[in-house]
């Protein structure tokens, strides 16, 4: 488990060097591009990463609070077996 | 364990592809002569777009399945996918938008492929909130997977909408309909490798939410139980 948790940080910070690298890419495009559109690009990667790391938040968040839930309920139903 | 493994390979290689798929957006493939640096969204919103739809099938299959199984697994599949779709077709319609100003000049156009993939968005929504509203257990899932079945029908004419109805959206560029050297080599190859990129970054997603709809369904036992 903590392992996944790791490597889903690892992947995390991947992402965000790999949105960096598009940052300096942006900011210093070859000679023939036109740097006229730059700042639609730049919003269409960084709004697609924005969405995917919100959503991993999110799912994380949600598996742990159905963790715990999950626990306090076996917990509970142990104590009403014995009962 | 197994499980744990193949997330874990997925998460993995998903990672490598993508830092691969970044690097040859940005710095091996060449710049479109008439769209300029902003043809570059091309490589996410396509692949993006695609696999949003690839959900519909996912969906239709599993609640088919559901539907004359009644397999909770089947109804966890589909309602995993059809969670991950609404979350690929939004980042679509997002980079869509961003595209279609610099190109066309608007934010929006009402063509026939747009306009479908927003029914199929809103097709993912209803499916969403009809889980979320309608009651425990299997009345539900049984209405959800009716929907997912009727919504999935719309995704063909997603495809096939460039196609059938030829305007300013451009024509598909991957799978039958595509035709031979609609794309620069290096492009075809760049966004072949971004397609990868996201499907590995798909499955892991689906594989993820589907690990936690087991958590919930377990939970709704256990809480049957004790009352």
């Amino acid at each position: 488990m903590n392992s996944t948790k790791r490597i889903k940080s690892a992947y995390i910070y991947i992402l965000l060097i790999g949105i960096s690298i598009l940052q300096l890419a942006a900011s210093h495009p070859k000679e023939s591009d036109s740097n006229q559109f730059l700042e639609y690009l730049f919003a269409a990667y960084t709004i697609s990463w924005l969405c995917f790391f919100i959503y991993l938040f999110f799912i994380s968040k949600k598996q742990k609070e159905l963790e715990n839930e999950l626990e306090l309920l076996s917990k509970e139903l142990e104590k009403q077996k014995k009962n | 364990m197994i499980r744990n493994f193949t997330q874990l390979t997925l998460l993995i290689s998903s990672a490598l592809v993508m830092i691969l798929t970044i690097y040859l957006i940005f710095i091996w493939v060449p710049t479109d002569d008439v769209l300029g640096v902003s043809q570059r969204i091309f490589y996410f919103h396509v692949p993006i777009g695609i696999l949003g739809l690839m959900a519909f099938p996912i969906v239709f299959i599993g609640s088919i399945t559901y539907l004359i199984t009644k397999n909770q697994s089947m109804d966890s599949i589909a309602y995993s996918a059809a969670e991950i779709g609404a979350l690929f077709l939004t980042i679509a319609l997002i980079t869509g938008m961003l595209w279609s100003k610099p190109s066309w000049g608007v934010w929006w156009t009402w063509s026939p492929q747009p306009t479908l993939t927003l029914v199929s968005w809103l097709v993912y929504m209803a499916y969403i909130m009809l889980r979320a509203y309608s009651p425990r257990g299997n009345q539900g899932a049984k209405y959800a997977a009716v929907l997912g079945i009727i919504g999935s029908v719309n995704s063909i004419f997603v495809y096939l909408a460039a196609k059938i109805w030829r305007d300013v959206h451009p024509e598909a560029v991957l799978g039958p309909l595509a035709e031979d050297n609609s794309l620069d080599p290096s492009m075809q190859i760049g966004l072949l490798i971004a397609l990868t990129a996201f499907s590995l970054l798909f499955l892991y997603l689906i594989s993820e939410r589907f690990l936690i709809r087991k958590t919930e369904q377990k939970i709704e036992r256990l809480q049957y139980e004790l009352d």
